[in-house]
């Protein structure tokens, strides 16, 4: 599906014009960031939460039971603070960075599939269009950073943006093996490729064991999400120890709000899309859970997408809040790398490692004709 | 304004609106950089027009289906990329040798 | 009238202003920004033509790329506290009268001519039949361009070392002469 299909198909879908379509495109936009806001927000709970586990206190407790609408308190919180801008501060582009981070991280959300039957758009180009609005974020970073004059701010912007460019061509190299291995960029047929191996040869099972060098490349992904997202050991661009707080020092208020949840809806961004190109998406072991059929009927309808699409559903968000854990377990158990180390990393291990497994895993898919190890297997086994 | 997305002339007018811009910032800015956004501008230009022709003409300029308009953007793109790291590296060397990079002031070379 | 032709008068409207203060904003830091509204409107004319995996590239090398590299360069070159990266007026009257004279031109030839059978397109996808082009009748293009490409970023690596190093270098090449 093509944009201007996708633009047409919204426009033949509803038949009533502009103003109406329009409408829907807002009301769309605006169910996504009811969304993404919240379960931005509970992330900011959980990562304190997690951080109490680790330094064995008890972390948030007052709001709510076992503290869980401590985020209602932050949000509001946020929202009633002073919003100041310092004297100096070049207010247009300090007014449009933050958006442009929110663009950047809630926009790809539209790519990611939920289930079989629910997904924003199943773009031709899924993947690419998710890595390529995420691209915005290390502009919004360095613009905000210059923005509020402010020389740590400018040194962390410096550093967020140097290091988000760096660790695109890592983490899109990864991508770069699983589209040659599965001849596909969207999302929606990167699952359906990944399903149990069946009898008709349908599926080789998760993308990370299809082969080696895809398993190798998963925790290249995983490396290279984590210094796209600035998450630690690689958050040099808001190291409190040196930098005060990095590229958003001077934000206070809803602005700084903004740059938070966009940080955490990153890290679920991203957790997404692994889950949905190495982890198989909504795809258990064992079981196809698109052949699933419980006969439920009310009336003419058949209830059998919806049970299924639960169950999707929850298999996806079960492997993403598993990753989303793993980013904050690294966060309380790493120290932080030196600037040197972090683009040493990038350039002279990374990137090697990855175009090593981007031909490996070619001469794979040329050798083996695209099966994956488990399908073998089973041809050795002679299950099917 | 119906049938503006098909319709041809409309993208050539804007394309060329891209690249007129673009060259007042190419040969009229005084700082290197001011003249590398030009440039990008007018490349930019040109490789919309090959998109266009290519999506709304081709059934009229070649029989076959290579997409050569997108082809010829993306080397458009690719190339623009390359130019951007060499201007990098130009504008810092300049900077380092002679505090600005203004390019009225890099004139050692001049008679 | 579609909704795509209301998205393409908006990327024409958005392309216009900021080509417009990419070439005249005084400040070459808001001109840079103009930049990004210019590079994104591509983006999405790119998308309203069908060139789906045009407009994802333009994205993510434009914005995420070559923008970024710009704004280093200003950041990085220029007296940013001071703001003194500033443009005289007097010298844009001449590039201006050549374009516009360029635009006269090129907006007669585009006016003047007979477009009456273009043909209807098909949004196909294309990431697949481009893949095809750079191996098939593309290819030694292609070889050409990752070339250039090499080329391209060595060139950049040596201009851009630091001077001592540029020295050491030399010192060594003297000595090995020597030998």
């Amino acid at each position: 599906m093509s944009l201007a299909e996708f633009l047409s198909g919204i426009d033949h879908l509803l038949g009533v014009g502009i103003p109406m379509a329009l409408f829907s495109i807002l009301s769309a936009v605006i169910v996504l960031l009811l969304f993404a806001m919240p379960v931005g927000g509970f992330c900011t709970y959980l990562e304190r939460k997690v951080a109490a586990d680790f330094q064995e206190r008890i972390g948030p407790n007052r709001v709510g039971p076992i503290g869980l609408l401590q985020f209602f308190a932050d949000g509001i919180k946020m929202f009633l603070k002073e919003d100041s801008i310092s004297k100096n501060a070049d207010r247009w582009i300090y007014n449009f960075a933050p958006s442009l981070v929110m663009a950047g991280s809630f926009g790809a959300f539209a790519a990611v599939p939920f289930s079989a039957y629910i997904i924003g758009a199943d773009l031709d180009i899924g993947v690419f269009y998710a890595m390529a609005l995420g691209s915005l974020v290390s502009l919004g970073v360095l613009l905000g950073a210059w923005s509020s004059d402010n020389k740590w701010s400018l040194i962390g912007g410096m550093r967020g943006a140097a290091q988000i460019v760096s660790y695109e061509i890592p983490l899109g190299l990864s991508v770069l093996s699983i589209i040659t291995v599965c001849g596909t960029m969207s999302m929606h047929q990167l699952v359906a490729q990944q399903a149990w191996p069946t009898h008709g040869g349908e599926g080789h099972f998760w993308n990370v064991f299809h082969n080696p060098f895809l398993f190798m490349n998963f925790f290249i992904y995983f490396t290279a999400a984590l210094a796209e997202c600035n998450r630690t050991p690689f958050d040099l661009p808001e190291a409190e120890s040196e930098l005060v707080s990095g590229f958003n020092t001077e934000f206070s208020g809803m602005r700084f709000g903004l740059y938070a949840l966009s940080e955490f809806a990153d890290v679920i961004l991203f957790a997404c899309i692994a889950t949905t190109i190495f982890l198989g998406g909504w795809h258990v072991p064992f079981f196809n859970l698109q052949s699933l059929n419980v006969g439920l009927t009310v009336g003419e309808l058949d209830l059998n997408p919806l049970v299924q699409s639960v169950l999707m559903i929850g298999v996806f968000l079960f492997k993403v809040s598993v990753l989303v854990f793993v980013v904050m377990w690294l966060r309380w158990t790493l120290p932080r790398l030196r600037v040197d180390q972090l683009m040493n990393l990038c350039w002279k291990y990374l990137i090697p490692i990855a175009f090593f497994n981007l031909i490996g895993a070619a001469l794979w898919t040329w050798a083996f004709n695209g099966r994956g190890m488990l399908q073998l297997l089973g041809q050795v086994l002679g299950v099917y | 304004m119906a049938g503006l997305a098909t319709h041809l002339p409309a993208y050539l007018i804007f394309s060329a609106m891209l690249f007129s811009f673009g060259l007042i910032a190419a040969l009229g800015r005084r700082s290197t950089i001011g003249i590398f956004m030009g440039v990008e501008l007018m490349l930019n230009g040109a490789g919309l027009n090959f998109v266009a022709f290519q999506t709304l003409r081709a059934g009229v300029i070649a029989n076959d289906n290579w997409l050569h308009g997108h082809i010829f953007a993306l080397f458009v793109i690719i190339l623009a990329a390359i130019e951007a790291a060499v201007a990098l590296a130009i504008v810092l060397r300049t900077f380092g040798t002679r505090q600005t990079i203004e390019a009225d002031r890099a004139d050692e070379l001049r008679g | 009238m579609t909704l795509v032709d209301v998205f393409v008068a908006f990327c024409f409207l958005l392309g216009g202003v900021a080509a417009f203060f990419t070439a005249f904003h005084p400040n070459i830091l808001y001109a840079a920004i103009a930049l990004i509204g210019s590079l994104v409107s591509v983006a999405g004319l790119y998308g309203a033509l069908g060139a789906d995996f045009l407009a994802a590239a333009q994205l993510i090398i434009y914005v995420g790329g070559i923008l970024i590299v710009i704004l280093f360069a200003v950041m990085m070159s220029e007296d940013i506290y001071k703001r003194r990266f500033f443009q005289d007026a007097k010298k844009f009257v001449v590039p201006a009268v050549a374009a516009a004279v360029t635009f006269a031109g090129f907006a007669k030839i585009t006016l003047s001519a007979n477009w009456s059978n273009a043909t209807k397109p098909d949004f196909e996808p294309t990431a697949r039949a481009m893949g095809w082009a750079l191996v098939g009748p593309y290819a030694l293009v292609f070889q050409y361009v990752v070339v250039v490409l090499l080329s391209g970023l060595i060139g950049a690596v040596v201009i851009a070392r630091p001077a001592v190093k540029m020295r050491q270098l030399d010192e060594e090449l003297e000595k090995m002469g020597e030998d």
